[in-house]
């Protein structure tokens, strides 16, 4: 007796490390047409947590409300037991329950490949909460929330200020070749769309004031970032490949398959035709597909956001191809015994899954090549050409030993015209941002007062260890929250403090906390000082070349200065006689400041990446007026409320009178 | 104010008189008549933005603008042509009770061929429109209840929907839509259009017009033909979303934005199965909290004032997570797509001198989906064949499309013969004259509206000043400015074919 108890007693079973859920690798429309069927459902793994129904986890809640129709549907509880066995519900468009299932493990595939890229917890976005007398206080926002139902529109968006996301969704018209009249297409069965919207909530919550339009990049380079992330976790799936690769016996136009594919992407995010512009197309005579060869001047003649964005999409695209190619050139030749001709017939099925399982790998290289790059680019002012340093720079520190992915994103870079401006050369050196101790050497070539680096380090270093000792990465997210608001708070008064290694912290760092030298706008505290703003502090943990773990902190400090729209004006408001009472409303800020990395545990500035232009520099605060006056940048870039995936669709916008989508501006 | 003289051609050419009524069109042409007596006169559209008015010098209102035009051709139009049924090409013709054109003789009425009774394709796309335009007038009444008259979201729908019904020459308000919303047939455009159609068929006739047809010669002015442009027969041009009655739904289809709002809230119904979900109302009651306390915990009830905001956690349930009035906020994307729409249905004519072949352009608010159409369109003259991009390039006169926004003008080379732009025109001969008409009020245009209109956008405005050699009329700018690389003697050929009048400007082209 005792012994059968012992033996039905519950052994204590782990935790399962993942959850597996089932959901549609293209939008629905695909599922039913033959070519695409076979491999339109897959089976995605997401860290095992637990989940209420809705899901909520830690990270997400879908809470699933549908205001036009008037009701609630009611949440998926993915922890029965019923649905854990059999991977969640089989994808269906006519359950709301499988729609919930769907965002959440999308969603929680793009956070997981953040987090594994930055190495560290995504945090979104605060919420900041104004407070009598003009202050605002940050509030901790632990879930991403999804509304799968929330509009009745051919749209899904990001929205800043409810940090949500909302899709929507829209019967469909008669004249669509792939869907039939009447029929309702959802936003949030779409894998790109989720992936785009969620990286859109990802960004907002590294860079607070990364979507501010200065230049005509940031609005591109937010949706093309989006899409790449979009893309390349799609060919991370190598079920999605390995049907292609299949049909096509592993066709060495690699290009004509994968862009098609790629393509396949865009139509489901709408943004079909300026991705069909940017990576080649089909010619309506011979069917052939033929891809577009990189154009270095394509960017001086593209003015709208979306087509800049594809010809980042095509650069970052290009490189995939030339990584893939370079991997597999192996196993084809294996196949061809060097020959680099298949024989006639279907090719080995094992090749088919060494091919599907490179172009896998080589996505999620590239995917976690740009990820990263995102802690090593300016505070604000993002250009196309600064995203590049950043993905060089970060490169550089997180995988020193594959120089091959380097090269070849600097080739595709080039070929399509993207570079940064003020840099020597197109070299993987000079791209690279600066060390802290190059830009000590640097100002110590112009200035003779400056300290050395020994020095400076040990000053640091003091305060690093003061504040680093006791944070704790592994905790509950609202402590790691707290601790790094405490940093931020510290730091801000450490380069404060007034003495001489702050100041010369801030010249290094591009900042000018000299109230004599900044002019009357540059925003200031209570004692008159210059202010400036660490507006975020993150630890990032990387694999040394060694093989140990290190963690970096991530500094964000900017500095914010009134502009005006008239130049005359500016000159009057800038005068350091202007009395500083009370002040007008500006135009709009100039902000200017840098992105350091520092490593605790040394005390090494390893990086210094600055925005083109400090707070004093009028040259740059001249460009960004420019641009602004141009009718640029009137909107913020996650400001996708009216922008609907049908006019994303339409290479240039056939819109308005109005400026919803007066970005894309022509001629 | 004196009554105004009637505006006089020259012996052999033209003169074009852009009235400064406002952000809007009105074009009066005279030319000379065959055999002498009095000018032929032809006018294009007579509307404008109200409120844009008030930016500009000359403090006159539209009826005083209405009254010059009438002395200025003596009440008397050879033709006129309404270019598409928007408020600032149409509303200064209609006001009840007493129309301001009332008065006038019109011999002759244009129209495009959207308007044309007897085309189904034309009625499928104006059943469509009415259809959505009921929908977007719902939908802004549900969201002025409740955001309120004054948000800018509903201030903001109404400019836009302004523009399909007219809605009165004074400012738009809740009212106004709402005794349009009742029957849109009573709207200020649709009024106007009738007006001016039912003048011209008591006389010679009221036409609709297609792209493509053979050339058009003015009946009375000498030699001179018109030609048709677009817009194109296409129903792709009037891009909607929804499917619309007769496909099944009475009242649109009920899944879409706009069968939603036509519908009263019990009446409207979700795309999923009814054991899939619980109705709003119910969801929070006591019962099915009992059972689902999910919605009120995580969707939550509290309104924003009772809501715990000191926490450093953002509290469940969080009121300004909230997302009930936001499916509304689409109308605005609906209503832009509606206006797209309707400014593609311009009627785009080109007129042609008869012994130079110089061209006046008028291009009303064609964008993007019209321009890219001309690129196909020949007309047959005898035995020749004329196309698009010919009389595109003996242009001496354009008619900025759409106040000078961004998509409507296109930018490319004179050697792209697949997509129609800006550097097809003034070529050869023409470039020396090439001059431009933008019929903007930028300072309301940025100011009034909320995102600001930038029109026209300044890559554009500084295009057309380098093309043109500075030879640009601005509604708002009193008079144009020499540039730099311009001699005083080619500046003086401009200006001394010019007129710049608070009220109008007048340009002379020479037949020669």
């Amino acid at each position: 007796m005792a012994l059968t108890r012992r033996y039905l007693e519950p052994a204590r079973v782990p935790e399962p490390v993942v959850r597996r859920l089932r959901v549609f690798a293209f939008d629905p429309s695909l599922a039913t047409r033959i070519a695409t069927a076979s491999f339109n459902e897959i089976t995605v793994a997401i860290p095992w947590e637990e989940l209420d129904p809705g899901p909520i986890g830690e990270y997400i809640e879908v809470v699933d409300v549908d205001p036009a129709s008037g009701v609630f549907y009611y949440p998926v509880d993915l922890d029965h037991p019923h649905l854990l066995a059999r991977d969640g519900l089989p994808p269906s468009e006519s359950n709301p329950r499988f729609h919930q299932q769907m965002v959440y493990a999308v969603a929680m595939t793009t956070i997981q490949h953040f987090e594994r890229a930055l190495g560290r917890t995504a945090l979104w976005a605060d919420r900041r909460v104004r407070r009598p007398r003009g202050k605002y206080d940050r509030q901790f926002v632990r879930r991403l929330r999804i509304y799968p139902h929330a509009l009745r529109d051919r749209n899904a968006y990001y929205s800043p200020s409810k940090k949500a996301l909302l899709f929507g969704y829209f019967p469909v018209a008669s004249k669509d070749e792939d869907n039939t009249p009447g029929t309702i297409v959802f936003a949030c069965l779409s894998h790109d769309i989720i992936a785009h919207e969620t990286t859109h909530a990802l960004l907002d919550g590294v860079h607070p004031r990364f979507n501010e339009a200065t230049n005509r990049d940031v609005h591109a380079f937010h949706e093309a970032f989006a899409d790449i992330v979009a893309l390349f976790q799609h060919f991370t799936y190598p079920a999605v490949l390995e049907s292609q690769i299949r049909r096509t016996r592993g066709d060495l136009d690699s290009e004509s398959l994968l862009g098609q594919l790629a393509q396949q992407f865009g139509r489901a995010t709408g943004r079909g035709a300026a991705l069909r512009d940017a990576l080649g197309s089909r010619d309506e005579e011979t069917q052939k597909w033929t891809p577009r060869a990189p154009d270095p001047h394509a960017l001086e003649s593209t003015l709208g956001a979306h087509e800049r964005g594809a010809i980042l999409v095509a650069a970052v695209f290009r490189a995939f191809l030339l990584i893939y190619r370079t991997r597999t050139a192996d196993l084809f030749r294996i196949a061809t015994q060097g020959t680099g001709t298949l024989p006639e017939g279907e090719i080995h099925p094992d090749l088919t899954a060494r091919l599907a399982q490179e172009a896998a790998r080589s996505a999620d290289r590239v995917l976690q090549m740009c990820i990263r790059a995102i802690d090593y680019c300016p505070p604000v002012h993002i250009t196309f050409g600064s995203f590049l340093r950043g993905v060089i720079t970060a490169d550089l520190d997180f995988s020193p030993e594959d120089r091959e992915s380097r090269i070849v994103f600097i080739e595709s870079f080039r070929e399509w015209g993207i570079y940064p401006d003020g840099i020597s050369s197109m070299g993987v050196d000079a791209l690279a941002w600066p060390t802290g101790e190059e830009r000590i050497k640097e100002l110590a070539a112009d200035r003779s007062d400056t300290r050395e680096p020994e020095e400076l380090q040990g000053n640091l270093s003091e305060f690093v260890r003061q504040e680093s000792s006791q944070w704790n990465l592994e905790s509950d997210r609202l402590a790691v929250w707290e601790n790094l608001a405490q940093l931020r708070g510290a730091l801000h008064s450490w380069l404060l403090s007034g003495d001489s290694f702050g100041r010369d912290y801030a010249r290094i760092f591009g900042l000018e906390i000299d109230p004599v030298e900044a002019p009357s706008t540059v925003s200031r505290d209570q004692n008159g000082r210059p202010a400036f703003e660490v507006h975020a502090v993150r630890p990032t943990i990387r694999r040394t070349a060694r093989g140990m773990t290190s963690t970096d902190l991530v500094i964000e400090i900017t500095q914010r200065r009134a502009g005006y729209y008239d130049e005359a004006e500016q000159k009057k408001m800038d005068d350091p006689a202007r009395s500083r009472g009370k002040r007008d409303r500006p135009d709009f800020y100039y902000r200017a400041g840098a992105t350091i990395l520092v490593d605790p545990t040394t005390s090494e500035v390893r990086r210094v990446i600055r925005t083109p232009g400090t707070i004093v520099d009028t040259t740059e605060l001249d460009q960004v007026r420019g641009y602004l006056r141009s009718g640029g940048g009137l909107r913020n870039a996650f400001d996708g409320g009216a922008q609907s995936l049908r006019d994303r669709d339409y290479g240039a916008r056939e819109e308005p009178f109005a400026l919803l989508h007066q970005l894309e501006d022509q001629l | 104010m004196p009554p105004a003289e009637r505006l006089r051609p020259p012996e052999n050419g033209v003169t074009v008189r852009m009235y400064r009524q406002g952000h809007g069109d009105c074009f009066l042409l005279a030319f000379p008549r065959e055999g002498g007596g009095e000018p032929y006169y032809v006018m294009i559209d007579c509307g404008y933005k109200p409120g844009s008015q008030a930016y500009l010098d000359h403090r006159k209102s539209i009826a005083d603008v209405v009254k010059h035009l009438h002395a200025s051709c003596g009440g008397h139009l050879d033709l006129a042509i309404l270019t598409h049924e928007h408020q600032d090409h149409l509303n200064g013709i209609w006001k009840t009770p007493k129309p301001y054109f009332e008065i006038f003789e019109i011999d002759e009425t244009w129209v495009a061929w959207t308007e044309d009774p007897t085309n189904d394709l034309a009625n499928d796309l104006r059943e469509r429109h009415r259809d959505q335009l009921l929908g977007l007038l719902a939908a802004r009444r549900e969201l002025a209840v409740a955001v309120g008259e004054d948000d800018v979201a509903v201030t903001r729908l109404d400019s836009l929907l302004g523009l399909e019904l007219g809605a009165g020459a004074e400012e738009l308000d809740g009212d106004s839509l709402l005794a349009a919303a009742e029957d849109p047939e009573k709207s200020v455009n649709k009024q106007a259009m009738k007006l001016i159609k039912d003048k011209g068929a008591a006389r010679k006739g009221c036409f609709y017009r297609y792209p493509g047809i053979p050339p058009l010669p003015l009946d009375g002015a000498a030699g001179v033909r018109a030609f048709i442009l677009g817009p194109p027969e296409n129903a792709d041009l009037i891009a909607d979303e929804d499917p619309h009655e007769g496909e099944g739904f009475p009242e649109g289809n009920p899944f879409s934005l706009t069968g939603a709002s036509r519908r009263t809230p019990d009446e409207r119904s979700s795309p999923f199965r009814r054991h899939f979900f619980v109705p709003l109302k119910f969801a929070f009651q006591r019962g099915t909290q009992k059972e689902a306390p999910f919605f009120v915990e995580r969707y939550g009830t509290k309104p924003a004032e009772k809501e715990d905001v000191d926490g450093l956690e953002v509290p469940d349930g969080a009121s300004w997570r909230r997302i009930d009035e936001e499916w509304l906020y689409s109308a605005e994307t609906l209503a832009l797509k509606l206006n797209t729409g309707i400014n593609n249905t311009s009627l785009v004519v080109a007129f042609e001198l008869p012994s130079s072949k110089k061209v006046l352009f008028f291009a009303a608010d064609a964008q993007r989906g019209n321009w890219a159409s001309w690129k196909d369109v020949t007309f047959k003259d005898g035995a020749e064949t004329i196309t698009a991009k010919e009389l595109l390039a003996r242009t001496v006169l354009y008619k900025v499309g759409h106040h000078g926004s961004h998509n409507a003008t296109l930018a490319g080379t004179a050697d792209d013969a697949e997509h129609p732009n800006l550097a097809w025109m003034g070529q050869g001969s023409a470039a020396a004259e090439f001059t431009a008409m933008i019929t903007a009020v930028t300072k309301w245009a940025m100011e009034k509206n909320n995102p600001p209109w930038v029109h026209p956008l300044p890559s554009i405005r500084e295009e057309l000043h380098r093309k043109a050699r500075g030879r640009v009329f601005q509604t708002d700018e009193n008079q144009p400015v020499r540039p730099n690389g311009a001699s005083e003697g080619e500046w003086a050929r401009f200006t001394d074919r010019s007129v710049f009048d608070p009220l109008y400007f007048d340009w002379t082209v020479l037949d020669e």
